[in-house]
């Protein structure tokens, strides 16, 4: 398959995009980034679903050693607790303080797969 | 550790100089609905989504993310309309009056040669 994500090699918006097989399920993750922001679809419908904006906070030096803490908005999609657990398991591995939107649309919500979505998720973002 | 598969969703992308802007486009192919991108700035800017009900000639629509009086709201219906599909667009451009039929134009044109890009026969 032709790699579109690099046409020209000159286009302004880095993308990686990955797929792969979460228990029997295939599942895409494609991130784009933008100035302002990480844009990251996880699916395993090929839908954008529900979406979800992530802030990381700003917190004191001293308290950085603590977990990172997040603020999440949903924009689209049933805003239930659930989803904002789901929204931030998915990016707790991750590093970084721009602001993400975070899209997903998944078959299943279990614990041991959104660990394993966030595991790909780090990978496909850094 | 999770095995890799061959990614299936399509992601295209097309830059073209709009009155000596270059102007950037992106377009993911999804299930029943594509996402599109466009800006001259490097900026995710607004997000959008529009989708055509049986209730309305004028697609239903939304700004999910930024400014609410959103141009890319209008596009967003324009190509929900055309497509008759769920349409999420988002981007950042210096709109005026004159470049934005001319972006327009250019997404319906690039619709019109690669339909397959956007969405699947239905």
């Amino acid at each position: 398959m032709a790699a579109p994500m690099d046409a020209g090699g000159v286009f302004p918006i880095k993308s990686k995009q990955v797929a792969v097989d979460l228990d029997g399920e295939a599942t895409e993750v494609l991130c784009c980034h933008y100035e302002d922001y990480d844009f990251i679809i996880a699916t395993q419908l090929n839908k954008m679903g529900t979406m979800v904006e992530v802030t990381r906070d700003v917190v004191l030096q001293e308290m950085s050693a603590a977990r990172p803490s997040y603020t999440t908005r949903v924009l689209l999609g049933v805003d239930e607790p659930l989803t904002h657990v789901i929204a931030k398991n998915l990016l707790s591995k991750l590093d970084t303080t721009k602001k993400v939107l975070l899209s997903f649309s998944l078959k299943d919500n279990s614990p041991k797969v959104i660990q394993r979505l966030s595991d790909v998720i780090k990978t496909v973002v850094e | 550790m999770s095995s890799m598969i061959e990614p299936q969703l399509k992601y295209h992308v097309f830059s073209d100089k709009i009155m000596d802007t270059v102007v950037n486009f992106q377009v993911l192919k999804l299930k029943d609905s594509f996402y599109v991108w466009m800006g001259s700035s490097n900026k995710l800017g607004n997000v959008t989504v529009a989708m055509p009900t049986k209730f309305s000639s004028v697609p239903s629509g939304s700004v999910l993310l930024g400014p609410s009086d959103s141009h890319c709201l209008t596009i967003a219906q324009r190509l929900a309309k055309k497509t008759g599909r769920q349409v999420f667009v988002s981007g950042t451009v210096d709109y005026n009056q004159l470049m934005l039929p001319l972006i327009e134009k250019r997404i319906g044109q690039e619709l019109q040669n690669f339909p397959e890009k956007f969405h699947d026969p239905s």
